[in-house]
């Protein structure tokens, strides 16, 4: 803590029956090597007994529990605000973890340009498939269209306090920090991104924006958006419609991609496949005579079929193989 | 009740030679007529395209090439050329259900409020889905895109509008639409899906979604179209975000099926691997590295197979080079002129053809086993070794030719290669490129100055629905007003032009050997149609040809080689001018024939044409020699020179020369002397056919494929002497149409007796050409 008592930044880290991961994303915040932070953990009323076990039974150098009753997510948040002392706000969701350079070098930039109200990070994505997400803008209408900021941005107070903090009046599926953007850059504050991997966020199945979310869902926040934002949406409206449309672009190529390779290549090889299989089963092991005979005619029809020759790539990698472990038996018999 | 409004189909192309015939095919084939068809290049610089727009003859159907500008100028440019009310936009890779002109015309003609029809569609060959277009309201049409290009519009529309945007990278159609939209012109979506969409891998639409040009686009299509959002507000954002979910929930599914897929190949592979180990020597590759190797390989029968085929290109002086010169040693090739006395032929390495003199070859044979590289150059130095009409045979063997075909539908890697090869030193309308079933790639060409080259058109998978059943050949003779006829040979000038517009208009006239090949390969164009003329009169080259070429419609010439160099008439045109001819005649014949002499009075018109009568029946099974001394003595008999009449004389060498040099007209044997070949001895049947041919390929320089039996009378055993010496077709004057199964030695035609285009009409109907149609009901399953 600095010498006046309050820390430069607060962790505020709500927590609803999360308390599985809670510890693990106190140390990775005690792990950071900017050291001038606070934590402030709510308990969002669990209802999870091992939660209140877990929280009751915190003992952790710079971190408060708080306790309040089941008040969503955006109300738990303001409330930690309110007692928490940071010039700086970072809201981290209970299973996240921070990179150890993470408050280090987004605080850098807050202190270094008065004129950035929040800054962001780029994303490493683990689990199931390995990719960073990479933000290069927070402009207005890209911010309209995208939630391209983090959760955990650290954001400036009195910014903060400036917009009455996170909207508990609408419910947003999780997307309250989205919309705390938006209101933070409506009234004129700005964001900026800082262009390092300094975040990792558990991989769930899809894209991060678009498959991370039951489609209903999003539906459902991107009224409210609207709705809420009316003004801003119409001021940006081409800017934001051709943000949209960054996405629809890709979609539209992707479907067409998967659709040809669907039909071209992976439709065919598999009835050919599946032909061939039978073919083989059919025939006699070992054959001889007019077994065999009929079994080579079979494959020069084959061989003179289209879907032979569509699969010809395939077969030279099996090919290739098939020789080398002729090979090796050859080396082995002899 | 006035007639409906006339529809002009408009069809751009640039490098989509390999569908364009099938698009003006299915314009052809509509239940309601288009009448204009502009078929616009936007100069295309493939190959195969500007082959098949060089080739391309479709009854009212207008070629046009302009120089390349792009999707929207070739479209502005080619509904500029029309004036018909309603307009069709058809891409050169989608077809029409033949029902399309007339649904979506119905609705513009019901509804004088619409602007434009369009309907949904069925997508074919890279994909199987049916989309219909969302929406034909602004919002709807900016949020979800459009109808497609291939609707149709009325011609005021057009004119409001001011065509497609030539600045705009991809969705000029979206553009295009949009405007329509915001001047107030209505338009109408039917279910039915009755255009094709071709889906591929390099289509305009798969380079449209690619981020840089779709992001461009999308940006001045937003910046032209703002009141379409200002009006929309943020109503706009909605809709596109639901569209953005739609697609999502798509690719989620396509996703799923993909990986559905490649699991189940997994699966598969494990299963083979399994099974194959007990027969992996039957599916053993085919390995040819070595002389032995090739001498045993099914891959040398399949050379062997391929140039038999094309054996009418190989003939005189021969070479034969190979990348691998131990290939040439075994490799049997047959022979156009295979029973020439001294067969010259030189066989040596592919690089080794500096010692080709300069225009001494009739065909070069490159056999390429290991290696592509290096037929430029080879092909270089074999071109000017090559004399007038010499041609070139490529055939690659090799693992990047046999075994490239990767892509379903697109020629292969090797193919397009080959192309682009033979490209370099022949005109596109002077050879081709095929695969065979065995997987060999064969390129031809010929030096120009001999005939149009045969071109085989082999099958390809098309869009959904029957093809063509038969094409038709139709047989005349004479085109002149003449008095006696008594055969019936003649149809008057003016008649025979009516017959030739006719055709242009309504048929696809093919040369005849085009037509045979393109119907063994099941590949004929709807009402395709070949024009054949018999004994090659005078008039042949100064009325029919001059007719024909004007209109462009090609025809053979089947001539017989008897007193080449010396004017004369045809034996029975010799006798009738004696009998008939109204020459001062003896009141009795006596002629000292045997076994049965001929004495008969011949005082009244009517005893002459009973002589005449008797006299033909006796010559028509006669030897030429017996038929030359007959009809001396018969000549003598009556008083009557027999020096040649200009408009009842055949052609000689030279105007013979002179005909075959004419666009589109080609010539065949009709034997040597005209004889009943049937009841000849087998040796005379040879001889008749052999020295015919013979005789024209060394005064024409060129090949001769086709061979009109005299008299139209055939056996088998006479076809077998035919295609023996050899001849690629052989045609009769049995009314049928030719298809797949017929035998090409005894193909079918139609004779035509004269009258004017609707007797022509009448007799192709009655011979039962069928229109080849798409239609919705016959989708793949």
């Amino acid at each position: 803590m600095s010498a006046a008592g309050r820390p430069a930044v607060s962790v505020i880290i709500p927590c609803y029956n999360l308390g599985r991961y809670v510890e693990e994303a106190i140390d990775s915040v005690l792990a950071q090597t900017f050291r001038d932070v606070e934590i402030v953990v709510v308990n969002d009323g669990s209802t999870d007994p091992h939660t209140n076990q877990v929280l009751a039974g915190l003992r952790r150098p710079r971190t408060t529990v708080l306790e309040t009753e089941n008040r969503g997510l955006p109300a738990a948040r303001n409330h930690a605000i309110a007692h928490a002392g940071g010039r700086y706000i970072c809201a981290l969701d209970a299973d996240d973890r921070l990179h150890p350079e993470f408050l280090a070098k987004t605080v850098a930039v807050l202190e270094r340009d008065p004129t950035v109200a929040f800054a962001s990070t780029w994303i490493q994505c683990f689990g199931t498939e390995e990719w960073i997400w990479r933000q290069e803008r927070c402009d207005f209408p890209t911010l309209l269209a995208e939630c391209v900021v983090l959760t955990a941005s650290p954001v400036r107070r009195q910014a903060l306090e400036a917009v009455g903090g996170y909207d508990s009046e609408r419910y947003l599926y999780g997307s309250e920090d989205w919309d705390l953007w938006i209101s933070l850059v409506e009234r004129g504050f700005r964001g900026a991104i800082v262009p390092e991997v300094l975040f990792y966020y558990r991989q769930r199945e899809g894209s991060m924006r678009r498959l991370g979310s039951a489609p209903e869902t999003r539906m459902r926040v991107w009224r409210t958006l609207l709705d809420k934002h009316r003004a801003s949406y119409e001021r940006h409206l081409p800017d934001v419609l051709l943000r949209l449309e960054e996405d629809c672009g890709r979609l539209l190529h992707d479907n067409a991609r998967l659709e040809l390779e669907l039909e071209t290549r992976l439709a065919p090889l598999v009835a050919q496949r599946t032909a061939e299989r039978d073919r083989l089963r059919a025939a006699p092991a070992g054959g001889g005579g007019d077994a065999l005979a009929a079994a080579r005619a079979e494959v020069a029809a084959l061989r003179g079929s289209w879907s032979w020759k569509v699969t010809a790539p395939l077969r030279r990698g099996y090919d290739g193989w098939l020789a080398v472990r002729r090979r090796l038996g050859a080396r082995d018999a002899g | 009740m006035p007639a409906a409004p006339a529809i002009a189909v408009v069809i751009p192309c640039y490098e989509l030679g390999r569908t364009l015939e099938e698009a003006v095919d299915s314009v052809l084939a509509q239940t309601r007529p288009a009448a204009e068809i502009v078929v616009v290049d936007d100069g295309s610089e493939d190959v195969l395209t500007r082959q098949v727009l060089a080739r391309l003859r479709r009854p009212r159907t207008r070629v046009v090439g302009l120089p390349h500008g792009g999707v929207a100028v070739t479209r502005n440019q080619g509904v500029a050329l029309t004036q018909a009310p309603y307009v069709v936009l058809l891409d050169a890779d989608d077809v029409l259900a033949d029902r399309y002109l007339e649904r979506l015309g119905a609705r513009l003609d019901a509804e004088p409020s619409l602007g434009f029809v369009s309907c949904a569609v069925q997508a074919f060959e890279g994909g199987r889905y049916v989309w219909k277009p969302p929406s034909t309201t602004p919002l709807g049409t900016l949020t979800r895109g459009s109808v497609h290009v291939s609707s149709m519009f009325r011609r005021g529309l057009w004119d409001a509008v001011g065509g497609f945007d030539p600045e705009l990278p991809a969705y000029e159609d979206l553009d295009f639409w949009l405007h329509a939209l915001r001047l107030g012109f209505r338009g109408e979506v039917l279910d039915e899906p009755l255009l094709f969409y071709r889906v591929r891998a390099g289509s305009r639409y798969r380079r449209g979604v690619e981020a840089g040009t779709y992001r461009q686009a999308m940006a001045r299509i937003v910046e032209r179209h703002r009141a379409v959002l200002d009006a929309g507000g943020v109503e706009v954002l909605a809709e596109k975000e639901a569209f953005l979910l739609e697609l999502t929930r798509y690719h989620a599914t396509l996703r799923a099926r993909h990986d559905a897929l490649q699991a189940e190949l997994a699966r598969l592979d494990g299963e083979i691997a399994a099974a194959r180990g007990t027969l992996a020597d039957v599916d053993a590759p085919p390995v040819v590295e070595t002389a032995v190797a090739w001498r045993d390989s099914s891959l040398r029968r399949a050379v062997e197979t391929a140039l038999a085929e094309r054996r009418w290109l190989v003939r005189g002086r021969v070479a034969l080079l190979a990348d691998r010169p131990w290939a040439l040693d075994p490799l049997g090739v047959a022979r156009w002129d295979e029973d020439a006395p001294a067969i010259a032929e030189e066989r040596g390495a592919l690089g080794d053809t500096v010692r080709l003199a300069p225009v001494s070859l009739d065909c070069a044979i490159v056999l390429l086993l290991a290696t592509v590289e290096g037929l430029d150059d080879a092909l270089a130095r074999v071109r000017p070794a090559l004399k007038p009409g010499g041609a070139v045979v490529v055939i690659a063997a090799t693992p990047a030719g046999a075994r490239v075909a990767e892509a379903q539908h697109e020629p292969s890697a090797a193919e397009t290669w080959l192309r682009a090869a033979l490209g370099r030193i022949f005109p596109p309308e002077a050879f081709d490129v095929e695969t065979t079933a065995s997987g060999i790639v064969i390129a031809y060409g010929r030096v120009p100055g001999g005939a149009a080259l045969p071109r085989v058109q082999f099958a390809r998978r098309t869009a959904p629905g029957a093809r063509a059943a038969g094409g038709l050949i139709l047989g005349y003779h004479r085109v002149a007003a003449l008095d006696p006829d008594t055969h019936r040979l003649c149809i008057a000038p003016d008649d025979f032009r009516a017959h030739v517009r006719y055709l242009r208009e309504h048929c696809t006239p093919m040369p005849l050997v085009d037509l045979v090949m393109a119907a063994r390969a099941d590949a004929l164009p709807p009402r395709a149609v070949a024009v054949t003329l018999d004994d090659g009169y005078l008039d042949a080259l100064t009325t029919a040809a001059p007719i024909l070429a004007e209109a462009g419609v090609p025809a053979t010439f089947f001539v017989n080689t008897e007193r080449l160099t010396e004017p004369h008439e045809a034996w029975h045109d010799e006798l009738e001018r004696l009998l008939l001819g109204g020459a001062a005649l003896p009141p009795r014949l006596e002629l000292p024939l045997s076994p049965e002499p001929v004495r008969r009075d011949v005082r009244t018109p009517g005893e002459r044409r009973d002589a005449h009568a008797v006299l033909h029946a006796r010559l028509v099974g006669a030897t030429p020699g017996e038929r030359e001394e007959i009809l001396a003595a018969l000549a003598r008999w009556a008083g009557v020179s027999l020096t040649a009449r200009p408009e009842r004389r055949v052609l000689v060498a030279d105007e013979i020369v002179a005909l075959s040099r004419l666009p589109g007209c080609d010539i065949g044997s009709h034997s040597e002397h005209h004889l009943l070949l049937p009841y000849q001895p087998e040796a005379l049947q040879r001889s008749e056919l052999r020295r015919a041919k013979e005789r024209l390929e060394t005064l024409l320089d060129r090949a001769v494929l086709s061979l009109a039996y005299p008299f139209g009378q055939h056996s088998a055993e006479l076809a077998e002497v035919a295609r023996r010496i050899p001849h690629l077709l052989a045609v009769t004057v049995e009314p049928a149409l030719v298809t797949a199964a017929t035998d090409p030695m005894r193909l079918p035609r139609i004779e035509v007796a004269g009258g004017d285009g609707a007797a022509l009409a009448t007799t192709i109907e009655q011979a039962g050409i069928p229109l080849r149609t798409w239609s919705a009901d016959s989708t793949p399953a």
